[in-house]
């Protein structure tokens, strides 16, 4: 079945330094920052990952590489097949604006907009003459999907953050991405909001058949993706045979690993996570 | 499927019409929806401000430029005029006809007027029925005050009378306007009297408002018979018309002007008033210019606020993949509505501002004012726009650059520094702005130099505040002060640039308040309550004693008498001086203006009547004496007429010693020179100067130089000798006094007793001269409180941009269960301190300010203002504080959950 797939998003000895310009006696070594160190990751087209680690691990770093925000210092990203490492930001700006969907734990709706106008937004900005057309029309379905039809001419602070959560989801689904980043989408919520709004983007996703790359330290949200990978230390540990599925046939492939409970993922990540703390 | 010259292709094809709309359409959306929410309020405000007091100030300034050109060309009834002793040559009339210039001709010559028994003398002023070319002429038909305006001069065989001829006559009021008029004799003519003259454009200050005098016209003049040979005569040929016509005309002329001719245009005619309204009209201009610049900072501290708080909508919208171009289109295009808009409201604004101000002053403009011109139009949408483009480009440039990563890294884009060329771009668009508002290089240059040295102070205030912050930091203990004085080290360009925008507020408003202050204070000192409104002059000898005592009996007040003497400077240390020609055609007594004030200087003589529009300027005997040593002639040049001389040993009140001693016992034959003639002459202390006076020739020493105040009203002198020199001349004096209006007819019995009196009334001209300097004081008042609400805005917008860092400091105080009041505290504190220190250093650039614009602009003598440097640091404080802390109040009503919640 994974053969089957064409790569969504291949990342390639990806390497992430910062300068710290602020500490003026250390040696030049010591002036940088290694956030990322020399990342391999292939996502397939419909494919849903999780990205875990704990605070400080790179994470959003990765996120803003994958998704074109930002570029790596070293190493190639792929974007099916476009070679988004050497787009300059207007190029990688097309990509988005026509593929790519986004998500953010801060809900990030632009507060001088309606809920309405918030979702027509992407569709406006698109360069396809029909989306543009329609946008407020799609934004309604959209809004619909998500339950706040009610809610249309609201402006974000006042909706509540579950509602301003679904009015960013029905917004990264208007322009139909074929990639969707989530960037914690539940953390800022309570419980039974998060939980909402977690069971609307993988439904969504599933209906869409969008490839979504969601960054959590939430185990269990992680769990719903169907393969997780874990950042520490600026190092991706990587069991890209072990999937979340259980229905996934191979998901037995590597018997010796996932029986050690020393080596399985979910420890190392709950370690990470609680050393990090 | 896509390669990435595919995606070239396709990021041109977006720049399809169809998108650009649906880009405008975003940009109008944000604009509506933030116009609704307030957001754009404090850079609308901003603009609306600039374009609002730039419309009201340009028209106003027009207006009263118009008002005093229009007063000023009022002044000689024309635009330009040919004074003559002699008759003028036709061929002058004729060429200005040619030219297209509208023409009159005035003969001035006294005579006894006769009506019945009753006879009087009388100063005629016989016109053409194009008079007056400039100015009103007010004529009434019956006595009481009904007065009809009359454009054109009398008809042939009438004539209209003064107030006081008229009673001397004792003619009927009530025929004036009757089928059978009273008539009276001038020479060998009868004229039909048909008016009173209330006013006239041309009456050198309205000083003969009252006098005895007769307008006739000019066709009539022959038939009386009066004019003989030898006859003293004095001949006017008016012009009016457009500016390029009159130079060339003068052009024309000039060259055929005969030594005891003299053309003049409505700038030698400078008085009081429109002296005090150019000062008024360059104090309008700066502080228009001050407010322009209050309300570029205001533009340019909103539009770093606005683009702050646009920081996260920028990002979002690159995240969704907003191209560069998206963005600038979306937001250049809501800058433009908003400028838009605000400047249409700024128009409005300013019109109806410019219309209250126009109606305030309406008594001393043009009645026909002409509607606010295309200029003043132009100027402010200009300002307007140029203000909201120019100045928010650094704050704009700041947002287009804002990373879209911003959505995963909050703060990143936070700090960008404003780039170099932004700052030079902003710099040269503040010196365009003021040189072409002002189109003043002093004054450009001024305000200039003062924003450099408060710039430069500023900085090096802020660097040492955060010295001593680091300095203090890592030696004090205390973990809050530490965080406190951490924060303020972080804060540090934050808060010099506040610093800035607080400091530039507080100084404008301190120069203008000075400035407002001392010219107010000025023009009230010019002419205090009870300044003498008439002037007594050719009181003989024989009478002085009698009309003393009548004065007594009637309680008035009179100034010292002063005795006159007409006498000529000769030499000086035995260098004889050349004398004017003209001096032997021209010997008429002269009113005349001060330098530029309006002072009489009393060098009045009532042998002819021909006085009448011979008011020759100091200005003038300068280009006489000018035109003297250009002709090539050596040595020193005389003063160029006879002068009024007097002698007294009482110091004149007005009059303020400069050099010497005020007739210091022992001396004989001692003098006292005015300043201005000591430094024409180069007349020092010690000199000796020669006098002709009649036949006999004398010589007196220098042993004081005066300063005198021309405006004060009183009899002023050039020279003051001592008793013993000219007591045995026969002399007539003058004096001058105050009576109040009601008491006024006991004036007209008073010439009745003592009919060689001359009373000169100039109560009309003080009148006039007060109610403009009221006029006008209040409407810089009014423009120093345009300039108080453009500070406040700038205070309000550099509070406001530093909301948003304070809200999060409120949460934090607020979620550590802070009190309210302590956070208060806190803020009110900071306020405080700050507003104290940009008040202080407000006080300091204002002083340097004062100093450079009252010297160098306003011709006013420069005092310390050590009221300034109290009234800075406190103001600033009070000021600063309560701004800030009120707008800053909403935070503490808020609790944590929704601050966290506007934070989010």
């Amino acid at each position: 079945m994974n053969q089957s797939r064409i790569s969504a998003l291949v990342a390639i000895n990806v390497s992430k330094q910062v300068s710290l310009p602020s500490a003026p006696s250390a040696s030049s070594d010591e002036k940088s920052l290694h956030i990322l160190n020399d990342i391999q990751l292939t996502i397939q087209d419909g494919e849903s990952i999780a990205i875990v680690g704990a605070s400080g691990s790179g994470k959003s770093t990765l996120l803003g590489i994958l998704a074109g925000l930002d570029l790596p210092t070293t190493g190639e990203v792929h974007f099916y097949d476009k070679a988004i490492h050497t787009l300059n930001e207007e190029q990688r700006a097309q990509i988005r604006r026509t593929e790519v969907g986004f998500i953010f734990q801060q809900f990030l709706l632009v507060p001088s907009l309606t809920a309405l106008e918030n979702v027509m937004l992407p569709a406006e900005l698109s360069d396809n003459a029909e989306l543009r057309n329609n946008a407020k029309q799609k934004a309604q379905e959209w809004l619909d999907k998500v339950g706040l039809s009610h809610r249309l001419e609201h402006f974000p602070n006042q909706l509540s953050g579950g509602e301003q959560q679904r009015v960013a989801i029905a917004r990264a689904f208007i322009t139909s991405p074929k990639l969707l980043f989530a960037d914690e989408p539940s953390a800022n919520l309570d419980t039974e909001n998060g939980k909402l709004v977690e069971d609307l983007l993988f439904e969504l996703n599933q209906k869409e058949n969008t490839t979504l790359v969601l960054v959590t330290h939430d185990l269990e949200l992680a769990k719903r993706c169907e393969r997780t990978v874990l950042l520490t230390n600026g190092q991706l540990v990587e069991k890209p045979i072990v999937t979340n599925d259980p229905k996934d046939p191979e998901n037995t492939d590597e018997p010796n690993k996932s029986k050690n409970p020393e080596g399985s993922l979910d420890a190392q990540v709950a370690e990470a996570i609680t050393n990090a703390f | 499927m896509h390669s990435n010259s595919q995606l070239a292709s396709q990021i041109s094809a977006t720049k399809s019409s169809g998108a650009f709309i649906t880009w405008l359409k975003i940009a109008w959306r944000l604009f509506v929806r933030e116009l609704g929410r307030g957001e754009l309020t404090i850079i609308a405000l901003s603009i609306i401000l600039a374009v609002s007091s730039v419309m009201a100030l340009s028209s106003v300034t027009d207006r009263v430029e118009q008002g005093i050109m229009s007063k000023s060309a009022a002044f000689i009834a024309a635009d330009r005029d040919l004074q003559s002793s002699h008759p003028i040559d036709n061929i002058v009339i004729e060429k200005a006809n040619d030219l297209g210039l509208n023409t009159d001709k005035h003969i001035y010559f006294s005579s006894m007027a006769f009506a019945g028994d009753e006879m009087n003398i009388a100063t005629v002023k016989a016109v053409t029925q194009s008079y007056p070319l400039r100015g009103e002429l007010l004529i009434s038909q019956d006595l009481v005050v009904n007065k009809i305006v009359k454009k054109s001069g009398p008809k042939q065989g009438e004539a209209w009378l003064s107030k006081r001829l008229f009673y001397a006559l004792s003619l009927d009021g009530s025929l004036l306007a009757s089928d059978t008029p009273q008539t009276i004799e001038v020479g060998e003519l009868a004229l039909n009297v048909t008016g009173i003259i209330e006013s006239e454009p041309d009456a050198p200050f309205q000083v003969f408002d009252s006098g005895t005098r007769v307008i006739m016209n000019i066709e009539d003049v022959p038939a009386t018979n009066v004019i003989q040979p030898g006859s003293r005569i004095f001949y006017r040929n008016l012009f009016a018309g457009e500016t390029d016509i009159l130079d060339e005309f003068v052009q024309w002329l000039e060259p055929q002007l005969k030594p005891n001719q003299r053309i003049r245009d409505v700038k030698d005619g400078e008085t009081a008033m429109s002296n005090a309204l150019t000062r008024a009209e360059s104090f309008l201009m700066l502080a228009g210019v001050l407010g322009l610049l209050l309300a570029a900072t205001a533009v340019a501290v909103a539009t770093r606020l606005y683009s702050q708080r646009h920081f996260d909508s920028i990002a979002i919208f690159k995240t969704l993949g907003a191209s560069i171009q998206q963005v600038r289109v979306v937001y250049l295009f809501q800058l433009i509505l908003i400028t838009i808009f605000s400047v249409l409201v700024g128009i409005i604004i300013g019109t109806l501002i410019q219309g209250i101000a126009v109606e305030a002053m309406a008594g001393q403009l043009p009645k026909d004012l002409p509607p606010v011109g295309f200029k003043p139009l132009l100027i402010a949408i200009a300002t307007g726009m140029v203000c909201a483009l120019m100045f928010s480009i650094p704050s704009l440039l700041k947002l287009f650059s804002v990373p879209p990563l911003r959505v995963l890294r909050r703060n990143l884009g936070d700090n960008f520094a404003t780039s170099i060329m932004a700052k030079i771009i902003m710099a040269f668009t503040t010196i365009l702005l003021v040189l072409l508002y002002s189109q003043n290089l002093k004054l450009t240059g001024i305000v200039m130099g003062a924003g450099a040295v408060l710039v430069v102070v500023i900085l090096v205030v802020s660097n040492i505040m955060i010295r001593l912050s680091r300095k203090v930091g890592s030696s004090v203990g205390g973990s809050a002060i530490k965080i406190a004085l951490a924060s303020l080290k972080r804060r540090a360009s934050e808060n010099t640039s506040q610093l800035i925008g607080f400091t530039l507020a507080i100084m404008l408003i301190l120069i203008l308040y000075s400035l407002e202050n001392s010219i107010i204070k000025e023009w009230q000192q010019q002419l205090p309550e009870g300044t003498p409104n008439h002037f007594v002059i050719n009181i003989a000898q024989h009478e002085l004693e009698d009309v003393k005592q009548k004065f007594d009996q009637q309680e008035i007040v009179l100034e010292q008498f002063y005795p006159i003497i007409r006498g000529r400077l000769t030499t000086i240390n035995d260098e004889v001086l050349l004398q004017n020609k003209r001096d032997k055609d021209s010997s008429g007594a002269k009113l005349t203006s001060g330098e530029n004030e309006a002072g009489l200087k009393q060098e009045t003589e009532q042998k002819t009547g021909e006085i009448e529009n011979a008011q020759q300027t100091e200005s003038e005997s300068e280009q006489d004496a000018e035109q003297q040593s250009d002709e090539g002639s050596e040595g020193r040049r005389g003063i160029g007429r006879e002068l009024n001389l007097t002698f007294t040993e009482l110091f004149p009140e007005n009059n303020t010693l400069l050099e010497g001693e005020w007739m210091p016992a022992g001396q004989l034959n001692q003098v006292s020179v005015e300043k201005g003639v000591a430094e024409r002459m180069d007349i020092k202390l010690g000199d000796k100067l020669g006098f002709l006076i009649g036949a006999r020739e004398l010589e007196v020493n220098v042993t004081s130089i005066r300063d005198v105040n021309w405006n004060s009203f009183q009899p002023n002198f050039f020279m003051i000798f001592s008793n013993d020199v000219v007591a045995d001349f026969p002399a007539t004096y003058i004096t001058s006094f105050y009576i109040p209006k009601e008491d006024k007819l006991w004036v007209n019995q008073l010439v009745k007793q003592f009919p060689t009196l001359s009373i000169i009334d100039v109560e009309a001209m003080i009148k006039e001269i007060q109610a403009v300097i009221e006029q006008v004081s209040v409407s810089i008042s009014f423009v120093l409180l345009v300039v108080v609400l453009a500070a406040t805005l700038v205070l309000l917008a550099q509070v406001q941009s530093s909301l948003d860092e304070r809200r999060k400091e409120t949460v934090i105080y607020r979620t550590l269960g802070a009190k309210g009041s302590m956070i208060q505290n806190a803020i009110t504190f900071e306020f405080l301190s700050l507003g104290a220190i940009a008040g202080l250093i407000a006080a300091l650039v204002a002083e340097v300010s004062l100093y450079l614009l009252q010297s160098q602009m306003f011709n006013m003598d420069w005092v310390p203002h050590p009221e300034l440097w109290l009234i800075g640091p406190v103001s600033g404080a009070v000021f600063v504080a309560l701004v800030g802390t009120i707008s800053t109040r909403s935070l503490l009503k808020m609790t944590p959950n929704e601050l966290i919640r506007q934070l989010s």
